[in-house]
């Protein structure tokens, strides 16, 4: 990952795009913590998080959450679901037996996974996939973080299962006004859940702006790649086999990028874009995305 | 299916050997420290495998030389065995200096030719059990650490390992409540086979004669019937063979044990795998039958 | 266009500790020469199991049940001793996996693996299957000087593109693939589909694409078959299935599907989770998930009927004779 800048307001859904190996999970990672060689600044109600004491940044975590992609891995395979959703508050030594039971519970209701107590002594080998992301969720918001970072939440569930999921996240954010950082692949579903879109290309990003306009108005090769790509598999078009065809994209944007490579600039307000033939004349300070 | 038959067979053996330690007392004809027959005499009603060099039962002697023998084994066994985890979950997880530090000592010590520097470390150190036990565990617990690491070293990729780093849990509670638990059947593995090469140490340093003289364990009883020459008369066949096939048959046992320990590890991580690899849910089962079984 | 394969009443069945347990349960397929046909299936569907199946791939506690017929140019495989089959995997039916990475060997470099397929089948000495692979290898894109690559050294869509060379090579009547392009970027997704297209154009492939992914099936099937529960519940043209699906189950597959461009409409989700074959519920297998569930459907285990011209439905929303059959 080289450099990338954003915000996140709080209440704010803001979709991380990228195609595998572009760095978008070393954004989480880092913006966590968990990434000890991120230069730069992440910064976190304020407070500079970057360079804080193992023990400071601990005491934050308790603020931000992360969920990963893989329900199959993320959830300690020894563990019942009450302990795991409960292990965060345990953790931190927040409240007591009694209490956090019932965070518990009130956590496992919230993601769906109802009757809680016919789920809470279960392990997660005995919960399908998409139960198993609900009981990551569920993790994530038993301490009602200001930030949620989610790695793929979605994509190792069947189609019909994570709309579900994306409701509950969505409703989240909707109650309690936690931002959120939604890492994907799938520009078509970052597109119903997200405020703004963030496009990162070979560890950069290249595109910055609020979801419609990127969506209807990408400035950058690869985000035209990316849309065209998406829109090349979506069903429902007129069925002709055999009749469709796109630029090859990849040749567009190493055209563009792999001689010069152009900072990430202002062109329209709120949209950023890493592009160097657009908005001419050149600004002598090219403005960055914003800090943070 | 014969791994577990064998598991069976070897844990058996083990306890009936253990049983005998515990109740040597009730067990043994004779008080094997006692004179109770004639010198080099031959097995007979009495004296089932006869009497040594100085007129002592030796089967009397053989049960209790099995207290000896199993304590040092398990004990050492133990020591070794939480030394080497601590030293693989910690090196494995924390990685960095602190992992090249630990794994060039583990490396110094599996180097080192094992018995030349046993003999001259428990001459040196004066023979007693409690020296022979350190010695021995000091020097086998490096391969379990190694192997113990390697593993943690995939356990502390995996998921909740991350997710509970991303919640703020301290590198301590990480190790104690998310590695060791996964890798709970490795230690038992190599605590199994960690007590197996403690025994055969342990009868190798005392056939030598490096043993406590005053405690006799298998290999003490070895080193004596070595040096009355009695591998040259026929009392090899009631001084001799009884204390090796005692050693082999718990070394047998401890890897027969062992063997079964593995493979439910095994298995156990063979059902882990596909848990955690993607392709349960919506991406197809890997291409082997019963993938979208559950 | 003439029928390649035909498959009928193939049921597969596992043992399990709780019973045994049909991962696929009487589905009827035909694929027509030069013809793709979809089948879509989620966690539970049995898609995987239809493709060991056709593969005669099956391993204990599987088997296929006597009864099941797969005729593949009049011919019924599921007859053929089970030492038949090796010659006829890669000649008659090939398979692209759905990892690439580990259907390749990692120390033998993709060319040479190529031609292994091609001598695996004893048509061609090494030097001429060698020059042949290349020849695979330029048709589905990998330039001449990758051809010598180890599969760590390409990309994820080119390892693909390898695997499906692998697949083509020995010209196979039908090719079976499971799954060809989940977990690659959709940029690549969109590459390697419009390659198996292409193929299909150049040689006239016939093809069956697996996939949990409806938009996977969307572009380059002629024909789709929705699979739940190891059944198939909805079978017909792609465009008619996306524009007008039927069955429940579908309706909701195609309305969960994110959209790029239109209207932002609320993504449904279906409720309840994927079904457990060990407990089937009563009468048809989606009713306790389906918003359209009527008292009938406890009862009445719906067929595969014909529900309009081309379209077959497993529901009983369109089977107005089986209600009143039951009642």
């Amino acid at each position: 990952m080289r450099e990338v800048s954003f915000t996140i307001a709080p209440g704010e859904i803001l979709g991380l795009i990228g195609e595998s190996g572009s760095g978008k999970t070393t954004v989480a990672r880092a913006v966590m913590g968990l990434v000890r060689s991120a230069t730069g600044s992440v910064r976190f109600e304020g407070r500079e998080m970057l360079g804080l004491s193992e023990r400071e940044l601990r005491k934050l975590r308790r603020r931000l959450h992360l969920i990963f992609q893989d329900p199959y891995d993320s959830l300690h395979p020894g563990m019942r679901v009450r302990e795991i959703v409960e292990e965060a508050m345990k953790i931190h030594g927040i409240g007591d037996r009694a209490s956090r039971e019932a965070a518990v519970s009130g956590a496992l209701e919230e993601v769906g996974l109802t009757p809680s107590s016919r789920f809470a002594e279960r392990y997660p080998h005995q919960l399908s996939g998409g139960q198993r992301q609900r009981v990551a969720v569920a993790r994530a918001m038993v301490l009602d973080p200001a930030l949620v970072l989610a790695d793929e939440p979605t994509s190792m569930l069947d189609l019909s299962l994570r709309s579900g999921i994306l409701e509950i996240l969505e409703r989240h954010r909707d109650t309690r006004g936690a931002g959120y950082l939604f890492i994907t692949h799938d520009l078509a579903l970052a597109r119903y859940l997200c405020d703004r879109i963030a496009v990162m290309f070979g560890g950069k990003l290249v595109e910055l702006g609020s979801t419609e306009t990127v969506v209807t108005n990408p400035l950058h090769p690869y985000t035209k790649t990316l849309l065209q790509a998406v829109e090349e598999l979506a069903p429902p078009a007129p069925h002709e086999p055999g009749d469709y065809r796109v630029g090859d994209p990849s040749s567009q944007v190493e055209e563009c990028c792999a001689t010069i490579d152009p900072e990430l600039r202002e062109v329209a307000p709120g949209h950023y874009v890493a592009r160097h033939e657009i908005s001419q004349p050149v600004p002598d300070k090219p403005t960055r995305g914003k800090e943070e | 299916m014969s791994g577990t038959l064998l598991g069976r067979i070897g844990a058996a053996t083990l306890i009936l050997f253990v049983v005998a330690a515990v109740f040597a007392p009730v067990l043994a004809p004779y008080d094997p420290t006692l004179r109770t027959a004639q010198p080099f005499a031959a097995p007979s009603f009495a004296h089932l495998l006869g009497a040594n060099d100085v007129g002592q039962d030796i089967l009397s002697e053989l049960i209790f030389a099995s207290r000896l023998s199993l304590t040092v084994g398990i004990v050492t066994a133990c020591l070794a065995t939480v030394l080497g985890a601590t030293v693989g979950v910690v090196s494995g997880y924390l990685r960095g200096p602190v992992d090249g530090v630990l794994m060039r000592g583990v490396d110094v010590i599996l180097s080192l030719p094992f018995l030349p520097l046993m003999i001259v470390l428990a001459a040196f150190l004066g023979q007693n059990t409690t020296n022979l036990i350190l010695v021995i565990g000091l020097l086998i617990w490096a391969r379990p650490a190694r192997l113990i690491r390697s593993q943690v070293l995939s356990v502390r990729e995996s998921g909740h390992v991350q997710a509970a780093r991303a919640m703020g849990a301290t590198h301590g509670y990480v190790m104690i409540r998310h590695i060791l638990p996964r890798i709970t059947p490795l230690v038992a593995a190599q605590f199994v086979r960690t007590a197996n090469v403690s025994i055969m140490l342990e009868a190798s340093l005392a056939f030598l004669g490096l043993s406590d003289p005053f405690q006799k364990s298998w290999g003490a009883i070895l080193f004596y019937a070595n040096a009355r020459s009695a591998f040259l008369a026929d009392a090899w066949l009631w001084w001799v063979l009884p204390p090796g096939l005692c050693i082999a048959a718990v070394v047998v046992s401890f890897a027969f044990l062992g063997y079964a320990l593995e493979e439910r590890v095994d298995s156990r991580l063979r059902s882990i795998l596909p848990a955690s690899e993607p392709q349960k849910d919506n991406e197809a089962p890997t291409p082997v039958g019963g993938g979208t079984l559950r | 266009m003439s029928t390649l394969l035909e498959v009928r009443g193939l049921s597969t069945v596992y043992h399990t500790s709780e019973g045994p347990v049909r991962a696929v349960d009487g589905v009827d397929l035909t694929v027509g020469r030069g013809e793709i046909l979809g089948v879509v299936g989620e966690s539970g569907s049995g898609k995987t199991t239809l493709v060991m199946s056709l593969m005669r791939l099956v391993k204990p506690p599987g088997r296929i049940l006597k009864g099941s017929e797969m005729l593949l140019d009049g011919e019924d495989l599921f007859r053929l001793p089970r030492s038949a089959m090796p010659a006829r995997r890669g000649r008659d039916l090939a398979l692209i996996p759905q990892s690439a990475m580990h259907a390749l060997n990692p120390v033998i470099p993709v060319d040479r693996q190529v031609a292994e397929a091609i001598t695996a089948h004893g048509e061609a000495r090494s030097k001429a299957a060698l020059r042949t692979a290349r020849d695979r290898l330029r048709e589905v894109g990998i330039s001449p000087e990758r051809c010598h690559a180890y599969p760590h050294e390409l990309s994820g869509g080119m390892r693909q593109r390898c695997v499906i060379a692998m697949a083509v090579a020995n010209e196979p009547k039908l090719v079976i693939a499971d799954e060809p392009v989940s977990g690659l970027d959709v940029v690549v997704q969109a590459r390697i589909l419009r390659l198996i297209s292409e193929l299909r154009e150049s040689r006239g492939l016939s093809m069956i694409l697996v996939s949990h992914d409806l938009t996977t099936v969307a572009k380059i099937c002629d024909r789709i078959m929705v699979m739940y529960a190891g059944r198939i519940v909805e079978a017909g043209e792609t465009r008619t299935v996306f524009e007008k699906p039927l069955h429940p189950y579908t309706r909701a597959l195609v309305e969960a599907i994110p959209q790029v461009r239109g209207p932002r409409q609320t993504l449904r989700a279906i409720p309840g989770g994927p079904p457990d074959l060990n407990h089937l519920p009563p009468g048809c297998n989606f009713q306790p998930r389906c918003p359209a569930a009527f008292a009938d459907c406890k009862v009445v285990d719906p067929s595969l009927e014909e529900a309009e011209p081309g379209k077959k439905v497993a529901c009983l929303l369109y089977h107005e004779d089986e209600r009143k059959l039951e009642a």
